[in-house]
């Protein structure tokens, strides 16, 4: 790979701007650039002339805007004339980049253009260019969902080295939201051969970013500035930066790490001709190297460090029946629930796990991974013994995950490692192997090394391998903990390497589960454990936790610890502080009274209270139904508004959950309902208060999320046997998807009743379209429930 | 010429009553009111308000729709064009909210559609500060009036959106969901009778 060699040796250099040259070649506002190289081919040949002239070692295709979205009929063609004008002009010494820009479409969950659709739009393009290309760049990217499908696609088309820049904004983040750290994460994990930024600002704005950039990489980095920055004169745009200043401004990047240089929007011939006279003589900054363990989400990153790692372990259904539930009917809500609570609860990463016999787990782990990350900016733990679901989750997971797990059998070992090679990631490896666990903790240690050794051919580097060396029961065998905490200490000094636990196993079995996990902790903790997959919302394993870090010196002042602690308390007061003796003016029960009030904690610690001297069923008809037909009452009469009925609804459902709690075996009263937000459609809060208003009156809500196909919702349909269903469209041009969805149910299973509902219906639309019922809002979707089920 | 904007949401002063009015509340009780107060601080605290915007001559209204000259920019000599976001996060929130505590999703729902109405009229200021060829009429969108929805799709391509993380779906939604394009017709200021 000569580019690589050559970079090795020392630096590079990009040519300039295309667009704003092409500009004042005479190219019309709006028009776009790739299509002179129809039309002027010569014009576009004598720029990368002049960019080689003055001294560029990579010219770029005029291919930026061509992708087979844009052009579906001729874009294998329009590449390879781009390439075969770049091509003419290089000499042997130049190499040409197939420049590959974005797509101008939002991928998911942010827009609809689905991630493998432009995986396959951009592989298009790289088929097209690979064999007239030495190297592929994809530059100006501003979102890492796409530009991860940029990279898969290139990485999966050509052995050509892939190259990256991308834009950030004036804040030093992407558009998207991820700062230069989480983007480096990403893109080291699926081993690009060199990262940076282009566009967007000029070379003085970049300078913190290198800079950053730097200080965390290990790969060699490319800056690619605007000519300064843009203003008008008589009509034109021109940038603030003349050759000579750009070329002095630029240097300091090199000076901060950059060792491939050039221009983006504004830049000319001149600039980069003045640049390489301003860089003779330089020796580049040797390339960086890294030894920290990252994982990132779309938007952030945890770098596993002096301060221990919470990892949520609750989205596991193992021993929770509700969750158990809400995974078989596909019911998202309660899943969404579950990792939002943790995050508040203070874990910074989430556990993901689906597991149960008789579901599509691949399917299921990818799409509940993807809801989470539509809602949570925490990055997550794809935690499946199934590596079909792992590799499909992992290459969908925007970000660089936690992987869990891979151990030393060479089953496991053969089936996960290639996937941490080729995805990126940083991949939990558990201390045993075909013998099983092994009792010492030097066995542990050893399997340990084999692993790391095996990671090493795979091109994995220790620092994307985190040893767990397993947490046993202390009821079963009183040496097992000591022993894994003797490995913790042995894994740390003898390979350097991080640890993790899944601590909650060790007091299984015992009275005060509790105290002996948070003690058990607290040791981990002691011994350098760097991350603890655990319950956060356990009030005694996170005062644990926060005590460690006030006692090992990470809390400054103790303030964290402090609030901590003042928060669990405030917590536990409530739950044990007696209900308010509050009664309303008509005459209402308390429990009544808090959920007219919308007062979610009153209501729960009055139900608990109530419990005592009634049933579940009198809960519900004495106190929470009338208080909610009341609201319904005053709503629709237009003398409560639907902020105060979405207050009551969640002080009603938290009564409802409350008083369910206590009889293990009871269902919901009223019968399932499925809502959904059909095809095409992703503005869901209206979809979403219906849910909220529903489950306050005690149906079991299966919530299928937004953009949901027909099949899927009459699938759902079939397997809970459900009676109703709602659906919701924001657009007038997505109601077509309600009606086919609507036909459907109708013709497969004619039994079930439809509802719909959005901002474009109406009761004629309703009734054009075949809709059992039309629901103007929320109130009407519990009445139309409510009439299904009798 | 077209050009992107950013604003601060701090300057930003949206409008409580429009809050108020999308979630049809007439009256807010204290608790609402205090919702509102707090739905309102953490859309303007978490907005990336951004903006793309040209002034373009009567005669390229054409390339939008052919219904635009003769309809609502009858008269005038120039109009503008332009798209303002208030950013994905705003989204995000709003998502897990429905989540969490659905009462704030509604009220933050309602707090960033108003604020980002104030984004738009801050923006179309700002440009015609910047370009005063003319008075402006009543603002409108695509799905108004004539003006069908489908030229998302030329506003799109015109405004060159993805330069500020806007995207346009097969469906013509546009994300974030808390973002406007508009149409503003200018009418030449010798031409404008004083009131």
């Amino acid at each position: 790979m000569k580019i690589l060699q050559k970079l090795h040796n020392g630096m590079l250099f990009f040519d300039g701007g295309t667009g704003s040259c092409l500009q004042a070649a005479g190219l019309a506002p709006g028009e776009a650039p790739e299509c002179w190289n129809r039309s002027h081919p010569d014009k576009i040949e004598a720029l990368h002339r002049d960019y080689i002239k003055a001294g560029a070692d990579i010219i770029k295709s005029n291919t930026f805007g061509l992708n087979p979205l844009r052009y579906p009929e001729d874009c294998a063609e329009r590449v390879r004339e781009a390439l075969t004008i770049a091509r003419r002009a290089a000499d042997n010494e130049t190499f040409v980049a197939l420049d590959i820009g974005p797509l101008g479409r939002m991928l998911a969950p942010l827009g609809d253009l689905d991630q493998e659709d432009a995986i396959t739009a951009f592989a298009a393009t790289v088929q097209a260019g690979k064999e007239l290309a030495d190297l592929v760049l994809i530059e100006t990217m501003s979102d890492t969902a796409e530009v991860k499908a940029a990279v898969l696609a290139a990485k999966e088309n050509c052995d050509l080295p892939v190259f990256v820049t991308l834009s950030f904004d004036g804040t030093g983040k992407l558009m998207t939201g991820a700062d230069p750290l989480t983007v480096l994460a990403l893109l080291e994990g699926l081993r690009v051969d060199a990262v940076g930024l282009n566009c967007s600002m000029g070379p003085e704005g970049m300078l913190p970013l290198v800079e950053t950039l730097y200080a965390h990489a290990s790969l060699p980095l490319i800056a690619n500035p605007n000519a300064g920055l843009p203003r008008e004169e008589n009509g034109k745009t021109v940038y603030d930066l003349d050759p000579k200043a750009f070329a002095k401004a630029t240097k300091a990047l090199a000076t901060a790490g950059a060792r491939i240089l050039g221009g983006c929007c504004g830049t000319t011939p001149a600039h980069i001709a003045a640049l390489r006279q301003a860089m003779k003589g330089f020796s580049p900054m040797p390339v960086g190297h890294c030894e920290e363990t990252v994982v990132s989400s779309f938007s952030r990153s945890v770098v596993f460090g002096d301060r221990p790692v919470i990892i949520g372990e609750r989205l596991n259904p193992t021993g929770k029946k509700k969750l158990k539930e809400a995974l078989r009917a596909g019911d998202m809500s309660t899943v969404l629930q579950i990792g939002i609570a943790e995050e508040e609860q203070g874990a910074v990463i989430l556990d993901v796990n689906v597991g149960l016999p008789e579901i599509d787990e691949p399917v299921l782990l990818t799409r509940v991974m993807c809801e989470l990350q539509a809602v949570t900016p925490l990055p997550l733990q794809l935690d499946t013994s199934s590596p079909v679901a792992m590799e499909r989750a992992l290459r969908r997971y925007n970000g660089k995950a936690m992987i869990n797990s891979v151990n030393g059998t060479e089953e496991s070992m053969h089936a996960i490692l290639p996937l941490v090679a080729k995805y990126g990631g940083v991949v939990v490896a558990l201390t045993l192997d075909e013998h099983g666990i092994p009792e010492t903790a030097e066995g542990r240690l050893a399997i340990a090394r084999r692993i790391l050794e095996r990671a090493a051919t795979y091109g994995i580097a220790k620092k994307d391998v985190i040893f767990d060396p397993l947490a046993l029961t202390v009821s079963s065998d009183q040496t097992a903990p000591g022993t894994t905490l003797r490995a913790i200490s042995l894994i740390k000094r003898e390979l350097g390497a991080k640890t993790s636990l899944g601590v909650s196993n060790v007091s299984f079995g015992l009275p005060d589960r509790e105290t002996v996990t948070a003690t058990f902790f607290a040791k981990a903790l002691d011994r350098g454990l760097d991350a603890a997959i655990l319950n956060p919302g356990s009030a005694a394993m996170m005062r644990t936790y926060h005590a460690h870090l006030a006692l090992a010196g990470l809390d400054p002042a103790c303030g964290e610890y402090i609030a901590a602690i003042e928060r669990l308390g405030a917590a536990a007061t409530a739950a044990n502080a007696p209900a308010t003796t509050q009664k309303a003016a008509d005459g209402m029960e308390n429990l009544a009274f808090s959920i007219l009030k919308g007062l979610r904690r009153e209501s729960v610690e009055i139900t608990k209270t109530l419990l005592a001297e009634k049933s579940l069923l009198r809960i519900v008809e004495e106190d929470i139904l009338p208080a909610l037909n009341e609201c319904g009452k005053r709503f629709e009469k237009g003398t409560l508004y639907l902020p105060q009925l979405l207050m009551s609804a969640e002080a009603a459902k938290a009564a409802f959950d409350t008083a369910k709690a206590s009889v293990p075996e009871a269902s919901a009263t009223k019968g399932r309902v499925i809502l959904a937000t059909v095809k095409g459609d992703i503005h869901d809060i209206g979809k979403n208060i219906v849910r909220v208003i529903l489950e306050s009156y005690g149906f079991a809500v299966i919530d299928l999320g937004r953009d949901v196909s027909p099949e899927m919702i009459l699938q759902a349909a079939r397997e809970n046997d459900v009676k109703c269903v709602g659906l919701s469209a924001l657009m007038t041009t997505t109601v077509p998807a309600m009606r086919e969805t609507v036909a459907l149910l109708h013709r497969e299973l004619p039994d079930v009743k439809i509802c719909v509902g959005g901002a474009v219906l109406t009761a004629e639309y309703a009734a054009d379209i075949g809709a059992d019922a039309y629901c103007p809002d929320a109130m009407a979707g519990v009445r139309f429930a409510e009439s299904c089920a009798k | 010429m077209i050009k992107s904007y950013r604003f601060n949401a701090a300057v930003l002063d949206p409008s409580r009553r429009e809050a108020l009015a999308y979630l049809r509340v007439k009256a807010p009780d204290d608790a609402v009111g205090t919702l509102l107060t707090s739905a309102i601080s953490e859309a303007k605290s978490v907005a990336d308000c951004r903006g793309r915007a040209g002034i373009f001559e009567i005669s390229f209204a054409d390339a939008i729709h052919p219904s635009l000259a003769k309809g609502p920019l009858c008269g005038c000599d120039h109009f503008l064009l332009f798209c303002a976001t208030i950013g994905h996060e705003i989204d995000r929130r709003i998502a897990r909210y429905a989540y969490s505590a659905p009462a704030r999703a509604a009220v933050l729902d309602a707090a960033a559609g108003a604020l980002t109405e104030a984004l738009c009229d801050t923006l179309t200021a700002t440009v015609l500060r910047e370009y005063p060829v003319g008075k402006p009429g009543r603002r409108f969108s695509p799905g108004y009036g004539d003006l069908p929805l489908s030229v998302q799709q030329q506003i799109f391509e015109i405004l060159e959106l993805s330069r500020i993380g806007v995207g346009l779906n097969s469906s013509l939604l546009l994300s974030p969901a808390k973002t406007v394009t508009a149409i503003v017709g200018l009418t030449c200021k010798a031409e404008t009778t004083p009131l």
